[in-house]
């Protein structure tokens, strides 16, 4: 299991998140389960450590429904949208 | 990142009295276990001081009853939500010899186990019972429920409340945690990084006692992302795929734009004319204005909306695909290696939608002086409104590479954003480099974008564009037809006067040799440019406008006629460098003032002294680029 800054799993799905890997893929590379790594993202998200690329286009919400916030440009990957590769 | 609007408030009523509280994530069975063990004895009541509705009834064992309350689902006891806030507090207030039965899903141990640890934290006596054991024994999950036991320190017992199995057992262990002395019970607060690594390490702890889960295959996103996130060929990919995107777009969309544009120009003006002749309006300074200013105008603009659909459609598959978040990691690596924020990246890639929000979105960045910093970088990023300039000029003097064009300007915003980046933190004295936070970005996986939801996007957009913009260029060409009607010199009078004696000829022509080193000394580009403070969709409209009331567009109007007009326009006021020209024209509608309610939303977020500045700095900048841009350009 490769150790985060901390030393950590928490730290090291962090680490590889930071990195650009999905969540999937952290868990993967990491050794740990996919469950375990999307809980400990969730609390990272809690925390204000990581943000979803959905909440990034929060400011596109609200009153604010301006044209092209219909497409805020790293809106994707809501779930159910399309196929997941 | 805690729940910002439920506010802890001290639990009462039922829920205070009861003895069992029964916690545990969303869908663990933990209802249908509520069910077993009260059958009829429930009812519902409002969680203290909201309307979330929480269940409590009596459990009726032997001679023993209980008070069982069916707290909502949690993941997390530091709450996100009405419902995670309704748990917390009630751990935290219920009696201190109330029991926390904790239902853990044997399918999702992990997840639960981490609210177990959270509750076991707060100093409640609590029992731990295992759901779902059929579920995770169909899935081939074969759990040591006696190392899980031994492991987790609790009593555990494994229960299926379907068939009633393992309630006895409950039963047994609640009444035994009952009569066990009890200590201090605490609310948890707000969790630390430090907590969280501790709830977690302990989670592995306990975990590591059973079966390790079969290793999981890797996807095609995995794959995907290997090269698309490698540091050196990341970014020329991505560069690429914009580039064939536009170029794509751009040469589909020709035909269609003439054909629109054929109809918007004869059989509608023809139609709206003989309508206006019907009902006796026809032929004076009211027709003029219908048919001559807002028709011409607006279907202009509207006759780009193949190509607008075209490109919504192109950033629709890059954003629905997952593409672009990608495109925000590899974004936020360069931007950290020239010194910036990577947490900035998040308004500046909204910004590309629409400068407006993204300037709200500085908000998230927690130093004042990174917000001021995102907020005057905003406006030099290309929203989707300068598409329309872009897309008149780049078609009518570069037809054959419109989209390279295009891609070209895109290119150049990111290089204003990057320049101005590091321009701006010397100037403000940023030195924290040290702060420098990188943006934590949760990829989502790549989807095979839905035609449905990319169809519905594109619409909707096209539908915005049309009612947002379609208004302001409406007000703002019957202003500026208006103003063309207003004679300052000559002695016309009203309604008669040649454009360029008129009040809004002399203030474009007043304004037009400062644009003279760009080859735009031109009154139709300045009142074009002029007009473009308004919304940049309004600058073509105006240019349609102001060449239809200065004698008319060849062939009645339209895109076509409008870019020979242009072209001849550009070619005499640049001495025989329309090209270079017009390149000056699209970068300087590129890096000046968006519009106005980017400057409305600037003020509240900067403040005048600094909106004054970024407004001040974006025409300096336009212009130093505008000129540098056709001076060179015609030397090529």
């Amino acid at each position: 299991m490769t150790p985060g800054a901390r030393g950590s799993t928490f730290s090291a799905v962090l680490a590889a998140v930071r990195r650009g890997q999905t969540v999937a893929s952290a868990a993967r590379s990491l050794g740990v389960s996919e469950d375990l790594a999307e809980a400990m993202v969730d609390e990272a998200r809690r925390l204000g450590l990581v943000v979803s690329a959905r909440e990034a286009c929060a400011a596109c919400s609200g009153p604010q429904e301006a044209i092209s916030c219909l497409g805020c440009p790293i809106a994707a990957g809501d779930v159910g949208r399309g196929t997941t590769l | 990142m805690t729940c910002p609007s439920c506010e802890s408030v001290p639990v009462s009523g039922p829920l205070a009295d009861a003895a069992v509280l029964l916690v545990g994530n969303p869908n663990v069975g933990k209802s249908t276990l509520f069910n077993a063990l009260t059958g009829s004895h429930q009812r519902a009541v409002n969680a203290p001081g909201t309307t979330l509705e929480v269940v409590v009834g009596t459990w009726k064992h032997h001679h023993e009853k209980y008070g069982v309350a069916d707290l909502p689902g949690a993941f997390s006891l530091d709450a996100r939500s009405l419902d995670e806030r309704a748990v917390a507090d009630a751990l935290a207030d219920a009696a201190p010899d109330a029991i926390a039965v904790v239902a853990l899903d044997a399918t999702a141990l992990e997840r639960s186990l981490y609210l177990l640890a959270q509750v076991i934290d707060t100093g409640r006596r609590v029992v731990a019972v295992v759901t779902m054991g059929d579920v995770a024994r169909d899935r081939g999950l074969d759990l040591d429920y006696g190392a899980l036991r031994a492991a987790i320190g609790v009593p555990l017992v494994v229960v299926d409340p379907r068939r009633r199995s393992g309630l006895d057992e409950l039963a047994r262990e609640v009444t035994a945690a009952r009569e066990a002395p009890h200590g201090d019970v605490v609310g948890l607060g707000a969790a630390t990084e430090e907590d969280v690594e501790r709830w977690f390490a302990w989670v592995e702890r306990v975990t590591a006692v059973l079966p390790p889960a079969p290793p999981r295959k890797v996807t095609v996103s995995d794959r995907i992302d290997r090269v698309l996130l490698h540091p050196w060929v990341g970014v020329p990919v991505f560069l690429v795929v914009v580039w064939g995107l536009f170029e794509l777009s751009t040469r589909v969309a020709g035909p269609l734009i003439s054909a629109i544009a054929s109809f918007a120009d004869g059989p509608v003006s023809n139609a709206v004319s003989s309508a206006l002749g019907t009902l006796g309006v026809g032929g004076g300074w009211f027709e003029g204005l219908v048919v001559d200013g807002v028709l011409t105008g607006l279907g202009v603009v509207l006759s780009f909306m193949p190509l607008l659909a075209l490109v919504f459609l192109a950033l629709g598959i890059l954003d629905g695909s997952g593409y672009l978040a990608r495109a925000a990691v590899v974004a936020d690596r360069a931007m950290r290696a020239i010194g910036l924020d990577g947490r900035a990246m998040l308004p500046l890639m909204v910004g590309f939608g629409c400068n407006v929000p993204a300037i709200e979105a500085t908000r998230v960045l927690p130093r004042a002086r990174q917000r001021l910093v995102a907020g005057l970088l905003v406006p030099y990023t290309s929203c989707s409104a300068r598409l329309t300039v872009y897309l008149l000029l780049a078609a009518a003097f570069f037809p054959d590479h419109a989209g390279t064009v295009i891609f070209g300007l895109y290119l150049t915003s990111i290089l204003l954003v990057a320049v101005g980046g590091l321009a701006f933190r010397r100037v403000l004295g940023d030195k924290r480099s040290r702060e420098r936070e990188p943006l934590v970005l949760v990829l989502p996986p790549y989807q095979r974008p839905d035609l449905r939801t990319l169809g519905h996007s594109i619409a909707a957009r096209l539908e915005g564009f049309v009612r947002e913009a379609g208004v302001v260029i409406v007000v703002a060409l019957v202003a500026m037809w208006a103003l063309a009607a207003v004679p300052v010199r000559g002695g016309h009078a009203a309604g008669e006067v040649p454009v360029e004696d008129s009040a809004f000829g002399v203030a474009a022509q007043a304004v037009a040799p400062a644009l003279a080193p760009m080859g735009l000394n031109d009154w139709h580009v300045s009142a074009a440019l002029a007009s473009g403070f308004v919304a940049k969709e309004v600058a073509v409209g105006t240019l349609a406008e102001s060449y239809a009331v200065d004698g008319g567009l060849a062939d009645g109007g339209g895109s076509s006629a409008l870019s020979e007009r242009l072209q001849a326009t550009l070619a005499e006021s640049s001495g025989g460098h329309p090209r270079a020209a017009a390149l000056a024209f699209m970068v300087f509608a590129l890096a000046y003032t968006p519009c106005l309610a980017t400057v409305a939303q600037m003020r509240r977020s900067l403040g005048k002294k600094w909106t004054l500045i970024g407004v001040g700095q974006q025409l300096v900048v336009a212009w130093i680029l505008g000129v540098l841009v056709f001076q060179i350009a015609r030397l090529l």
